[in-house]
């Protein structure tokens, strides 16, 4: 771009009457300007030629996996430990099982543990065996065909502990109001025309 | 083009780029003084604003960490983005609107790079180097004890300055009692904090020792889009050319001065020499000047001297100065305050009228219906409900419609400050009022026996 000798500053083209001077940029302008090109030249190496550093997807595919490995030992680790379960005696656990049990068991075996949609858990029937590690089986892999899901979702082992414990200590307990009958004694439902007569 | 032009160049490079350093020599005026008042007023917030809590609530909290955003006492979560927007969208209109009728005075008396620059940074330089001319003189002294001295003085009460209002700054973001305790612990347990707060005194130091007016001319937004929000009603910090010139040095008697068609300026630079941003005022309204005043105080001292009027420098608008108005409050300017009051007052509205609690209704996860012991059918829900208030919440839920019955799992729902809780719900509908298959239902939110929300969900039952 060649200027007009007497007038060096002024540049040469001309948009609509609007002119550019050319003016030397600040130091510190420039050099900053040098230093993203130098820097964006090595992000792009690095992410993108050479492959070397992760893209967002695979930092966060990675960073699944880890923490999904972690919840499958412990997981897994739990699972392997049920044979050997025994039921807490102790006062937190039990409280924090019994917090469990009224947010998240009560809507189907009621709040004092007689039974509404599941079962009664007061009796002495029961319907997957009777041990503690059966109850913690029931919890853990849930009745789908019933209606009780899966909590091993849901809950981390410790609940299941937890709530399992104090559900052990509802074994026996005097109800205000009659409980659900066992499902061999309950009335069996009055046999009418289908409704697709 | 001209070098001298001042259209033509920046005031703070020289030809070849390199930085012009501004030496502004010391002001004293009623406009110095006022702003000084203001300056301490606003520093004095800034660093009591930590401490200061409404309804127990801080009055400024930016937690980007914990997404909680606490602005005069009111908790904004993500969900409350949509009044994040519209003030922003008030925000802009209202600068708009502030700068088209008054100008600049952000800048000048209220923006923290001045605020911070000239009354706490330039301050502490003038104690220790002392006026213009005498930094002028130690700049390009040679490196002498005194020189070293004073420099490392400076720049270390500089450096340990920018550390603390970085801390200042730090606790607006994560909380006072968070940073008290960072600071009580031993430096190993939060290296990385540690250096990045190191570093960001760092800038925060380069910016006030060596940055100073280029962010206002480089890299504020707001200096650069004073071309198109000024108009010639706008009051700026004006020369009034009509009376000042033509300039002359004060050389004769004051009727002789009439006489030979010389104005009220005395062509004294004082203007020039008192500027922070270096540039020359009788030019007209530039871009570098921040309405700091100083060019004000200066002439108004030179005239007082004189026997000349005051405010040949003054606040005015380019109108007023081409038809010798007073500045007077317009119709124009109560138009835009009424506007600017309206704006306000929405934002407000929106601000305290929204919900302090918010629920959410889910189906419990993997549950279709359930058939009771009485035949009637029931499903389970799980609800959530955040608390935005920093007071306990009780939280009551009613099902509006059709008829049934609703319970909650473990008694009442009772949320803490703060927070979000979740619980189960189990709704039972009149066999009569169940529909084949789904079911709309209407669940009323009420908190303090008053309606807060509604919620409408399904209500899965057989198909018959």
């Amino acid at each position: 771009m060649s200027n007009d000798p007497k007038e060096p500053l002024l540049l040469d083209h001309n948009y609509d009457g609007i002119q550019e001077l050319d003016n030397n940029l600040p130091r510190w302008w420039v050099w900053l300007f040098y230093i993203t090109i130098i820097f964006a030249a090595g992000y792009l190496i690095y992410y993108h030629v050479a492959r070397a550093g992760d893209l967002q997807a695979a930092e966060y595919t990675k960073e699944m996996m880890a923490g999904e490995q972690i919840k499958n030992a412990a997981m897994g680790k739990f699972e392997a430990s049920i044979a050997t379960l025994q039921p807490s005696s102790d006062a937190a656990v039990l409280e924090s099982g019994r917090q469990t049990y009224a947010k998240l068991c009560a809507p189907c075996h009621r709040a004092d543990g007689g039974g509404l949609v599941g079962p009664n858990l007061t009796d002495d029937y029961w319907i997957h065996g009777s041990n503690y590690v059966d109850t913690v089986n029931v919890i853990w892999n849930g009745v789908p065909a019933k209606g009780m899901i899966t909590w091993k979702t849901v809950l981390k082992p410790e609940q299941i502990q937890a709530v399992a414990s104090y559900i052990y200590t509802l074994r026996g307990a005097k109800l205000l109001t009659p409980g659900k009958l066992p499902e061999n004694q309950l009335p069996a439902k009055p046999a009418g025309p289908s409704s697709f007569e | 083009m001209d070098w001298s032009d001042f259209r033509d160049h920046i005031a703070t490079a020289e030809r070849d780029g390199r930085r012009k350093w501004i030496y502004p020599r010391k002001v004293s005026g009623r406009f110095f003084r006022w702003r000084t008042w203001f300056s301490w007023l606003l520093l004095a917030v800034m660093f009591a604003g930590p401490f200061i809590t409404i309804h127990g609530n801080p009055l400024l909290m930016l937690n980007i960490g914990e997404r909680k955003f606490v602005v005069l006492g009111q908790i904004f979560w993500p969900q409350d983005m949509i009044i994040f927007a519209i003030a922003a969208l008030v925000g802009l209109t209202s600068i708009i609107i502030f700068t088209a009728a008054f100008g600049r005075v952000w800048c000048g008396w209220a923006c923290p790079q001045t605020v911070i620059m000239e009354m706490v940074f330039r301050k502490i330089e003038y104690a220790i180097e002392g006026d213009a001319h005498q930094q002028r003189g130690l700049n390009n002294a040679p490196w002498n004890t005194e020189k070293i001295l004073k420099k490392i003085f400076k720049h270390g009460i500089f450096y340990a300055l920018s550390f603390l209002i970085g801390n200042v700054l730090l606790s607006y973001i994560i909380g006072w009692q968070q940073l008290y305790q960072i600071i009580v612990d031993p430096p190993a347990r939060h290296l990385v904090g540690l250096s990045f707060m190191v570093a960001f005194s760092l800038l925060f130091y380069g910016i006030f020792a060596r940055f100073r007016e280029q962010a206002c001319t480089f890299i504020c937004p707001y200096g650069r889009l004073q071309s198109v929000l000024l108009d010639e009603n706008s009051i700026v910090v004006a020369y009034d050319h009509k009376r000042g010139e033509k300039r002359g040095l004060l050389q004769q008697k004051f009727h002789e001065r009439v006489i030979a068609g010389l104005g009220d300026c005395v062509a004294c630079n004082h203007c020039v020499a008192v500027c922070p941003t270096g540039i020359d005022i009788r030019d007209g309204t530039q871009m570098e000047c921040v309405h700091c005043t100083a060019c004000m105080d200066a002439c108004d001292a030179v005239m007082t001297k004189i026997g000349s009027p005051r405010g040949l420098i003054r606040y005015a608008s380019l109108n007023g100065i081409e038809r010798g108005e007073r500045l007077r409050v317009t119709p124009r300017l109560i138009g835009y305050c009424v506007v600017l009051a309206a704006l306000v007052s929405l934002l407000a509205v929106m601000i305290f009228t929204r919900a302090d609690v918010e629920a959410t209704l889910l189906r419990a996860p993997g549950s279709l219906f359930q058939q009771m012991p009485d035949g009637h059918y029931s499903n389970l829900y799980t609800v959530r409900v955040v608390n935005k208030t920093s007071r306990e919440m009780p939280v009551e839920l009613r099902l509006e419609s059709p008829a049934g019955s609703l319970q909650v799992m473990g008694g009442s729902l009772v949320v803490p400050p703060q927070k979000l809780l979740e619980n189960s719900l189990l709704v039972e509908l009149d066999p009569a009022a169940m529909k084949s298959g789904t079911t709309p239902i209407v669940v009323g939110v009420y908190s303090g026996g008053k309606k807060i929300q509604t919620l409408k969900t399904a209500f899965i039952g057989p198909r018959n």
